[in-house]
């Protein structure tokens, strides 16, 4: 039974990490439609400032705080300089615009911060905590959790009740409609990139903080794009959920299959959403037709 | 110069004459192809071999990505069907080669076939993640099955004798890339000619549409998944002969999106695009090791040009953005804004006579 | 118009071809006071995920001869390196193997690391009869080679010592085992399951660990009811397992393989007591105190390395040492420095010695070129901040 727990308890633990990294990019393809593969690199960007830092003598908040503001300014500047020009263009255009930028990106962080591994400290002290029922989770992925409800709650709030969060479900569905109604697309897109790379910044921080940071740590983004699916690609609490799902499935099939099943477990998963219900848990319904 | 691309470009310009000028040069090219090995060392060879393969399966994506609209990650996944199914029917059972052949394209149909299922369905993101998911498993597998029968180092391939044809190693493999690449990009080039290929066309840009004209949508996808896997799957087998071993490490996301970046780079749909996207990205990291070398440059000093390698990558990356920015159509879309530049600038020399 | 297109380009990427093709002979015959240069290749990982071990690997290569050309060099002669990149690519290695191998000045190669470049590169090394000298994999097709030359101690011998050590300080133990699921993994296993038995001692059990993975949580539960934890992985998955069992309440010692072991392993494990924390190595550290040390010291400051150059394992004194004795052997062939008689030397019956750093080399006789056949188990000094021998050399012969 506790083998169960602990399966169940780090799979959310684990989901609540893929949740964070899914809930950055549902927030981008849910307000502009495009699927951002340059979600890992922006990741890595934040992890490895922040490490960088912290080797430099800053505690951990002030680097993580500073990195995540960085990162997200980063965002911005990528939507407002190469993004932008490509509204119209679909979704090879955008997803292929996002994998370019990632090369780019990867190749001048490799440059600047050259090869080998950093760390982060655990930004807890006390590295574990006890749950109910004998389970043990880290302290990390407990902070992880946290921030990724907050961020989900969050943002929620800002879709439903501010009039930046309006003005992007409008322009979701119907951008030349949004703007004939007083949104400047400029603008909103542009906020939504700085908050979902900062989202991204901190996912990657956090990440950093569980294991060794290298240049790899943004594969795992493609990770959690399971998340998404099985979420429903546009819901941010889908997102959330999705990850957690997909946790718990990782974990459960490492315990019981073995622990080479995992990635294939999760993989699985992806493809039985995608047979039976594409749009995910959450999703709006509505297949997008590019 | 001029009166040369005038001959070949300008409309003016008797037909049979062009016809003549044209065959005259793609008689000298294809000699050229030929004698390639023997005016070569085996480095240039070894790279031309390589760009062999990339042509190769570029065009196959170009026609499934290009022509049909379907957006996949999966290339590097059938160019492992292709590897492994040959590391089976080749380096374990020992068929003789065109058994192996055949069966490695079989198994790249079938496998296309099966990928390709999804998308009878699926649009947009979801096409591309069950091309992603597709990628995962049939790496696993692959692994799997490397582990199980090989072990870490790799599938070791050894030369493909061609009986009395034979020569060395590299030169063999050279010709039947050549062979392979030719008789791909005759079949590519006549099926989007056909009418199958102005169905794909119409699959591409208005399904519903095409369905309404009496074109059977799913069977549609369907067959052009399997070809284009087939023809993947084959070239997999060929750089697998290449490179002398096929491991698993080599199958990577980063391979299926060079062959994304491949046709988008040279121009989507366009068989000529294929070729010229497989030069580019396969020519430009030669490019920058050349002039970091020249440069003359430490590899541990700290000028700009000690990173070739991530330069590299830099140049990768910045070419797709700005071939999606500024040049959509790819080389082969500016090579024909160029033209039309060239033929602006004839005509009125032709008025004033 | 379409066709001819497709020829002009032909056309055109030949006129590229024919003109960059001549050039083929990179290697620059600078001659120095006292002879032409001796040309070495290196084909290394220099970007991808093992540039981390890999570039400090190099820069100790560079250390060695930076050290010998200042020292006399070889018979006089200096050497040069020629570096490629091989970008944790089969494609790319067996590209720049093709770009090195026309040299006909090129009486060795070093690097070649990873083994499914090793897999690739074997026949094509063996046709060349280039002795290589120091690669860090091994596995088969670099054991099974004439031409390879293996520096770091076989997982076989790695484990067997390890084992016999475990067994001494614990008999009867409860060993579990955690490994990367690729393949040296396997191997790694299958020497603790016969190992294990054959000392006294009882396996719990194998588990694995996904490459990339941030958690090990069902590894660490099957783990539970060791006595003590073998690691055969990288830093990374390491650092992660160590976590998991320190997680799951389970503070056994733990011993790393060569490839899990390195600084980052100590320090990146958070309040878990380092203490525990073991490796095992062929190598030690460059700051290790050995007898060489002081012409290693001098080498890093000919070659003005600073300190994240040497890297945070052992892969720096290999690199170091390989190239210093690369340069002995050239030494001994004399005057007629070719690849064969390069071959004698590096077979010579007295072997080679390791400044302290490893244990004894012996290359003589035919295939496999077995490394070190001695290793140390290491711990971690948490003051220094330094990893530091806490046994002799043990195993290999006696």
């Amino acid at each position: 039974m506790t083998e169960f727990l602990n399966a169940v308890v780090n799979g959310i633990g684990l989901g609540a990490v893929y949740g964070l990294v899914a809930v950055g990019i549902a927030l981008l393809f849910k307000s502009t439609g495009l699927l951002n593969f340059a979600h890992g690199i922006l990741m890595t960007t934040g992890a490895l400032m922040a490490s960088a830092m912290v080797s430099g003598g800053r505690s951990f908040w002030t680097a993580a705080a500073i990195a995540i503001a960085v990162t997200g300014l980063i965002g911005g500047l990528i939507h407002l300089s190469v993004i932008r020009p490509l509204a119209t263009r679909g979704l090879f255009a955008g997803v292929m615009v996002t994998i370019g930028l990632s090369e780019v990106i990867h190749g001048i962080l490799s440059i600047h911060y050259g090869p080998g591994q950093r760390l982060l400290p655990p930004p807890i002290k006390v590295s574990q905590i006890e749950v109910f029922g004998g389970a043990r989770i880290s302290s990390t992925l407990l902070l992880c959790g946290g921030v990724v409800l907050l961020a989900v709650g969050a943002l929620a709030l800002l879709f439903r009740f501010t009039l930046l969060g309006v003005q992007l479900r409008g322009a979701a569905v119907n951008p030349q409609l949004a703007t004939g109604f007083g949104a400047n697309l400029a603008v909103i897109f542009t906020i939504a990139w700085v908050v979902a790379a900062a989202l991204g910044a901190t996912a990657g921080i956090l990440l950093g903080t569980l294991s060794v940071i290298e240049l790899t740590l943004g594969d795992f983004a493609l990770r959690a794009f399971t998340a998404l699916i099985v979420g429903g690609a546009d819901s941010i609490p889908g997102a959330l959920v999705g990850g957690l799902v997909v946790g718990v499935v990782e974990l459960l099939s490492g315990t019981y299959l073995g622990s080479e099943y995992r990635v294939v477990a999760t993989m699985a998963l992806l493809l039985v959403f995608l047979v039976a219900r594409p749009t995910g848990l959450f999703g709006s319904g509505t297949l997008r037709r590019v | 110069m001029t009166t040369l691309t005038a001959t070949i470009t300008d409309s003016a310009v008797p037909r049979t004459r062009r016809r003549s000028v044209r065959l005259t040069l793609l008689g000298s090219g294809a000699a050229l192809t030929l004698a390639l090995p023997y005016l070569l060392d085996s480095y240039w060879l070894f790279l031309a071999s390589t760009l062999g393969v990339n042509f190769i399966a570029a065009a196959a994506l170009n026609v499934l990505q290009g022509n049909a609209g379907q957006f996949s990650l999966g290339n590097a996944a059938f160019l492992a069907v292709g590897s492994y199914s040959g590391a089976f029917l080749w380096v374990q059972q020992g068929f003789p080669l065109p058994v192996v052949f055949v069966g490695v394209a079989i198994a790249g149909a079938l496998a296309g076939l099966i990928v390709g299922l999804p998308a009878l369905r699926l649009h947009g993101i979801y096409l591309l993640m069950s091309s992603l998911a597709a990628h995962f498993i049939v790496t696993f597998v692959a692994s799997k099955y490397q582990v199980a029968n090989f072990g870490v180092a790799g599938v070791p391939y050894k030369a493909p004798g061609l009986g009395p044809l034979s020569q060395d190693r590299s030169k063999d493999v050279y010709y039947l890339i050549v062979v392979v690449a030719a008789v791909v990009a005759l079949l590519l080039w006549n099926l989007l000619r056909s009418a199958f290929g102005r169905a794909l066309v119409g699959v591409r840009d208005r399904d519903v549409a095409a369905a309404a004209c009496g074109i059977a949508v799913g069977r549609t996808k369907l067959v052009v998944w399997s070809i284009t896997s087939s023809i993947v799957a084959v070239a997999g087998l060929l750089q697998a002969m290449s490179l002398g071993t096929a491991s698993i490490e080599f199958y990577t996301l980063g391979l299926a999106i060079s062959f994304v970046a491949m046709t988008l780079i040279g121009g989507n749909g366009s068989l000529l695009g294929s070729f010229v996207g497989a030069i580019f990205v396969t020519g430009t990291p030669e490019v920058i090791s050349r002039i970091a070398k020249a440069s003359g440059a430490s590899p541990f000093g700290d000028s700009i040009w000690s990173h070739p390698f991530e330069l590299q990558r830099i140049a990768y990356g910045a070419a797709i953005v700005l071939f999606i920015l500024l040049e959509p159509d790819g080389l082969v879309g500016l090579g024909r804004k160029l033209v039309r530049l060239v033929r602006r600038m004839q005509r009125p020399r032709r008025e004033a006579t | 118009m379409r066709r001819g297109f497709r020829v002009l380009a032909v056309l055109a990427a030949l006129a590229l071809v024919g003109a960059c093709g001549s050039d083929g002979d990179d290697s620059g015959n600078g001659g120095s006071s006292g002879g032409k240069a001796i040309t070495v290749g290196y084909i290394g990982d220099l970007t991808g995920p093992n540039t981390g071990s890999e570039v400090p690997y190099l820069n100790g290569i560079r250390a060695g001869i930076a050290w010998v050309n200042e020292n006399g060099g070889v018979n006089g002669r200096k050497i040069e390196l020629q570096v490629e990149d091989s970008k944790f690519d089969v494609a790319t290695g067996t590209q720049a193997f093709q770009r090195l191998a026309p040299n006909k000045d090129m009486v060795a190669m070093m690097g070649l690391n990873g083994s499914s470049v090793i897999a690739a590169l074997a026949p094509e090394v063996d046709k060349l009869g280039i002795p290589v000298v120091g690669p860090a994999a091994t596995t088969e097709p670099g054991l099974a080679s004439e031409n390879f030359y293996n520096l770091q101690a076989s997982l076989e011998d790695q484990g067997t010592a390890l084992v016999k050590y475990l067994m001494e300080q614990q008999p009867g133990a409860k060993v579990g085992t955690a490994v990367i699921n690729v393949a040296s993994g396997t191997e790694w296993e299958d020497v603790i399951k016969e190992a294990v038995p054959a000392n006294g001692g009882t396996t719990t059990g194998f588990e694995k660990l996904e490459p990339g993975a941030v958690e090990a949580n069902s590894q660490a539960q099957a783990l539970k009811g060791s006595d003590v934890v073998t690691v055969h992985s990288n830093v990374p998955l390491a650092v992660v397992l160590v976590k998991a069992l320190h997680a799951q309440g389970s503070d056994v010692p733990v011993y790393a393989s060569y490839g899990s072991m390195g600084e980052t392993l100590w320090k990146g494990v958070g309040d878990v007591d380092t203490d525990k924390i073991f490796g095992v190595n062929g190598w030690s550290m460059y700051y290790a105190d050995a007898e060489g040390k002081a012409d290693l010291d001098e080498a890093i400051k000919l070659t003005k390395l600073k300190k994240d150059d040497l890297g945070t394992t052992a892969g720096f004194t290999q690199g170091y040492v390989a190239a210093r004795i690369l340069a002995e052997a050239m030494k001994d062939a004399g005057d007629d420095l070719t690849r064969e008689s390069l071959h004698k030397a590096l077979r010579r019956s007295e072997g080679f010695d390791t400044y302290g750093f490893a244990g004894h080399v012996d290359w003589s006789g035919g295939a496999p070129h077995k490394g070190v056949q001695q290793v140390r188990i290491y711990g971690w000094d948490a003051d220094k901040g330094q990893i530091v021998a806490v046994t002799d050399l043990l195993g290999g012969k006696g």
